[in-house]
Order: structure tokens, then C-alpha cells, then sequence
């Protein structure tokens, strides 16, 4: 609908157009390239990193998945991510809804409080917080990553919802009160459809900081049944001398991170617009 | 009126039976660390359960500013740092204004919109580990450079590894790759909110393409740039050593260590002889600082640039 005061000379498009083009091939070259040398044996792997492979090696996978037991890494990063993304969403909506909407006396100050670990690098609060969790015994255990994962980004996720919050008109909410909802109703049936894009986007920057993070799990997890994927992965590439078996294992961590992706992808692209009838 | 001011019940359960959880743990786990990190920071402790913290003062800090290695640390965090700050928000700003002011079709914007944003869901360790396979010596950027040369492979032992070379500008540039994404998506969304209306007015005022940007675009998305640009130094500051570990574990040498990768092997490895949690910590709680500081003036700059305008 914002077409007609698009840019549209032919000639700067077209520079653009090549830009980006540029870009993609920048992208999307690495992982062709990553996938095309999972099937390769250790001979071919350094002879010619450009050569395709002699044969189609898919046994490279058989031995990453069975040896590698990538199999249980994948379920415990599924577990982390699904408990993590709950307990995130949770935390993350109802704080930003009272820092936003609900006026009282230690508000500001509470905001405050949320705001400051944003500035605070949170991997150098990885040994004091190792040090605090084996204080209470709560070290090698899938919860506690749970627990870290889901606040680690609170300041920046709260900062960032809180922020879409505060720009929903009043209105909406007093209207809602004087019809006799109660506090949560107006929360969950008022609010959180208004913020849906921008809350998700943050549900979704965790779930891939979930799944992304190692160095805070391979401070925690010392059983390797426990290791999440990227742990996993960690140790099979120091490990394994077939760099053809290792990519294979890289391939086959990267599939359920497309798939979740596509799934997102589409319900970003449809949510993000979605709340350009908050502004009017 | 009255009645919007005075605390309902629901109000008041609203904020006890959610709030209180989140403000609990979100102060064991980010907030508490904090305070235990500044008192660790003045002993030396070895980080085993039950041995009891020696206070040694000011040694530790002392310790740290002597070190050679802390200062290479330091400066590469900062090099990290100034080139994503510089490259990531001027590259978002590009990807975001052309797909969203720039008429391409739906397909196009679609496709790169997907792959654009790709890198930032990819898992970090394979990120790494491809990245480092292309920069090897052997590896795929040295033979298709020969290539495009026309010279064989084999001549690739006369080539150099450019991970082992340098290693700061391939973390840089890896560190770009897969840091984009993020930041454009945040801007897209902030241009797709900016209301119609202005650009028709703008345009009715005469103004270019180049004046819509200037006078619609971007002062109505610079709340956004604001906190992508804070963004960008806190959270390379932060998690700068994520990539760094898999990538180069700070070698050759300590030639491309940073400030968290610094920490973590004194305070949860034995890299460097045994573990150190007190030195760790007071390494920590400099950088603390030094992002603190960093970050608050960074706002303060872009605040003041913004006022200027005006």
C-alpha cells in the first residue's frame, strides 16, 4: 500500500539489486559449500576445497548421527529451547505490562533495576554465576541453562517491549476497565495482541540465543548425556579426525535450525506489520 | 478518574504473582553475580567449594593493568567493536531501506529478506567452524583466489593462513556476517511503522527520494538506530568471546584474545596454570566499566547529534 512513494528509478535499483545480490551470494555460498563437503572423505577434503565429491558419501551422516550421538544433543537443545522460550515469554510480557501499564510507587525504580544489567557483558558474569549455582549445587543440570537462558536477555527484551507497551494508547486499556476486565484479561486479551510482533521477536532472539550458546553450557554441563548440540558439536570437531564426518554433523544440527526458521520466518513476515494500528 | 489512580485487586495480584518470580531470579542470576564478582574481585581464590578467600586488596587490579595481554585484549575488543558498530549499522540501515523503500518485487524482497537474516539463527559453533575451514591456509578463500588466478591448487603451501594472520580482521568480518540480521530485521519493522502520510507530505513538499530518506525515514526510525547502535557494543562486549573460543581460542599466541575470552580462562579453565577466580573477577568488573562507560556515552553522542538537528 506504501507503493506509490517507492523509489523507483531503474538505475539505482539496479545498483542496489547487484548489492544485494553481492550479499547473497555471501550468505548463502558457506552452506552450499558446507553441504557439498559433508559428502566428501578426508582425502578429497584437503586436496581441493572446490571439487566436488567422487562419490556421495551419505554414510558421512550414519557415522555423525550414530558415533557423534547427535541424536541426544538434539533433544536436549529441543528441551532447553522449548522451556527456555516459555519461561522467557512468560517473564518478559507480564514485566514489560507492569512496567509500562501499571502505575506505582517503585515503578521507575523498577525499571531502572531492569534496565542496568543491560549494560553489564554477560559473559563475564559466567564465573561468579558458576560459583553462585555450585554454592547451591545446582551446576550440571539442564535447568539451570533454563534458568540463565531465559534471563540473560531479560534488560534487552523488557527495554524493547516495554517500549512498543508504553506507545499503545491508554484508551484502550481504561476502555477495557470500565467494561470490567480484570487486570490479567486486559493484559492477555488488550495488550498482548498489540505487542504480538515485537514480543515474538524476542521470544524468537532467544530461542536462536538458546540454541546458539555454548560457553555458558560447556561451563555447566559436565555429562556428555546432558551436552546440548553445540557442545556436541564442539567436542566432535576437536575430536574427529574425518573433517568430511565432522561437516556432516554440522549439516545435520543445521536442519532443525532451517526448519524452525522457516516456521518463524513466515510469522515474523506476517506479524511485524501488524501493529501499525496501535501508532494512529 | 479516580478509579484508574487507586490500585485494584487485580492490579495488585497482577504485579505479585508476576512480578515478583521474574524480579527474583532475574536478581540471582544478573544481578547477584554482580555484587559476589566486585567482592571476588579484592581476594585470590582458587574456585574450589570450601577453601576460604584470601583478601589481598587492590593486587588483583594492580595485576591486571601490568599485564600485556589484558592491554591486547582490550584493544581488540575495541577494534571488534568499532567495526561492527560502523559496518553493521550503516549495512542493516542499506538492507532495511531496500527492502522496504526500494521497489523491488515481493519474490525479491522475500528471498533476501530470508537469507539476509540467515546467518543470525545459524548455530555459532558451525558459523565458526566453517568460517575457520574457508580461512585456512588450504582452505576455500586461498583456492579460489587461486583459481580466479588461474594457478593450480597445490600452490596453495605458498599461500598464507589468514585466520593464523590475521586473526582480528577474519573475527571481525565473521562477527559482521552473522550480526546483521538482527539489527535490519528491528529497522525493517521500524520503516514498515512509519505512517504513509509523511512520505505524501514530503513528497507534495517536493522532496526527493533522497529527502524522504533524510527528513521521513530516518528521523522517525532513530529511536531504533539509537538502541541497535547501544546494542551492537554491549552485546559485542559481551559475547565477543563466543566467537573468538571455537574460532582462534585467542591464538596465535594472544594475538586475537579479548576481554571475555581473558576472564574465562582464569576464571573457569586451569590455561593458565590453575584457576584464578579473583583475578578473573577483577577483570571482569574492568570491562564492566569500560562498557558502562562506553555504552552510556555512545548514547549520550547520538543524543546530542539528534539535538543538534533540531
Amino acid at each position: 500500500m506504501n507503493e506509490t512513494y517507492r523509489f523507483s528509478g531503474s538505475y539505482f535499483k539496479w545498483i542496489v539489486r547487484l548489492f544485494l545480490l553481492i550479499c547473497l551470494v555471501l550468505v548463502v555460498f558457506p552452506i552450499l559449500w558446507l553441504v557439498m563437503s559433508s559428502f566428501k572423505n578426508q582425502m578429497e577434503f584437503l586436496a581441493d576445497p572446490m571439487a566436488t565429491p567422487s562419490v556421495w558419501r551419505f554414510a558421512n551422516y550414519v557415522t555423525a548421527w550414530k558415533e557423534m550421538h547427535l541424536s541426544v544433543y538434539l533433544l536436549n537443545s529441543l528441551f532447553l529451547v522449548v522451556a527456555t522460550a516459555a519461561l522467557h515469554f512468560l517473564m518478559v510480557s507480564t514485566t514489560s505490562y507492569i512496567l509500562a501499564k501499571i502505575p506505582f510507587k517503585l515503578n521507575k525504580g523498577l525499571e531502572l533495576y531492569y534496565f542496568f544489567a543491560m549494560m553489564i557483558p554477560a559473559v563475564l558474569m559466567l564465573t561468579p554465576l558458576y560459583f553462585l549455582f555450585d554454592s547451591v549445587g545446582f551446576t550440571d543440570s539442564l535447568g539451570a541453562l533454563v534458568l540463565i537462558y531465559a534471563s540473560v536477555s531479560l534488560p534487552t527484551s523488557i527495554f524493547l517491549v516495554t517500549g512498543f507497551m508504553r506507545n499503545i494508547n491508554n484508551a484502550f486499556t481504561e476502555a477495557a476497565f470500565i467494561d470490567g476486565a480484570n487486570e490479567f484479561q486486559i493484559f492477555w486479551s488488550v495488550i498482548l495482541p498489540l505487542v504480538k510482533p515485537v514480543l515474538f521477536f524476542s521470544v524468537i532472539g532467544n530461542i536462536m540465543g538458546t540454541w546458539n550458546e555454548y560457553t555458558t553450557a560447556l561451563t555447566f554441563i559436565s555429562t556428555p548425556e546432558k551436552y546440548p548440540v553445540s557442545i556436541g558439536l564442539h567436542f566432535m570437531e576437536t575430536s574427529v579426525g574425518d573433517k568430511g564426518v565432522v561437516f556432516a554433523g554440522l549439516v545435520i544440527a543445521l536442519v532443525p535450525v532451517l526448519v524452525i526458521y522457516g516456521l518463524f520466518q513466515k510469522q515474523i513476515q506476517n506479524g511485524v506489520s501488524a501493529d501499525e494500528g496501535v501508532k494512529g | 478518574m479516580k478509579n484508574r489512580i487507586r490500585m485494584s485487586r487485580s492490579r495488585k495480584a497482577f504485579l505479585w504473582v508476576f512480578g515478583l518470580p521474574t524480579f527474583l531470579i532475574y536478581s540471582f542470576v544478573c544481578v547477584v553475580p554482580l555484587f559476589s564478582s566486585l567482592r571476588d574481585s579484592f581476594t585470590e581464590w582458587m574456585g574450589i567449594a570450601g577453601t576460604s578467600k584470601t583478601w589481598i586488596g587492590l593486587s588483583n587490579y594492580a595485576e591486571l593493568f601490568r599485564d600485556p595481554v589484558f592491554y591486547t585484549a582490550l584493544k581488540n575488543d575495541l577494534v571488534i567493536s568499532f567495526f561492527k558498530l560502523i559496518l553493521i549499522t550503516s549495512l542493516a540501515l542499506v538492507f532495511a531501506v531496500s527492502l522496504t523503500r526500494i521497489k523491488l518485487t515481493r519474490p525479491e524482497r522475500a528471498i533476501y529478506r530470508y537469507f539476509l537474516y540467515l546467518p543470525t539463527v545459524l548455530p555459532i559453533v558451525v558459523i565458526t567452524i566453517v568460517w575457520k575451514f574457508v580461512f585456512e591456509q588450504s582452505g576455500l578463500y586461498n583456492t579460489l583466489m587461486l583459481k580466479l588466478d588461474g594457478r593450480k591448487v597445490g600452490d596453495v603451501v605458498n599461500m598464507s593462513s589468514h585466520i593464523a594472520n590475521h586473526p582480528v580482521a577474519v573475527i571481525t568480518f565473521v562477527a559482521i556476517w552473522c550480526g546483521i540480521g538482527y539489527s535490519m530485521i528491528v529497522l525493517i519493522t521500524a520503516i514498515n511503522n512509519v505512517s504513509n502520510e509523511l512520505y505524501e507530505a514530503a513528497y507534495l513538499d517536493g522532496a526527493g527520494q533522497l529527502g524522504q530518506f533524510f527528513y521521513v525515514t530516518l528521523p522517525s526510525i532513530m529511536g531504533q538506530v539509537r538502541y541497535i547502535m547501544v546494542y551492537i557494543v554491549s552485546s559485542t562486549l559481551a559475547s565477543n568471546m563466543n566467537l573468538v573460543l571455537p574460532m582462534t581460542n585467542g591464538q596465535p599466541g594472544n594475538a586475537s584474545t579479548v576481554m571475555g575470552l581473558y576472564v574465562y580462562k582464569y576464571g573457569l579453565t586451569a590455561d593458565n596454570g590453575v584457576s584464578r577466580v579473583g583475578y578473573a573477577n577483577a577483570a571482569a568488573v574492568v570491562l564492566m566499566l569500560i562498557s558502562f562507560i562506553l555504552c552510556y556515552s555512545l548514547n549520550r553522542l547520538i543524543n546530542r547529534g539528534e539535538e543538534k538537528k533540531l
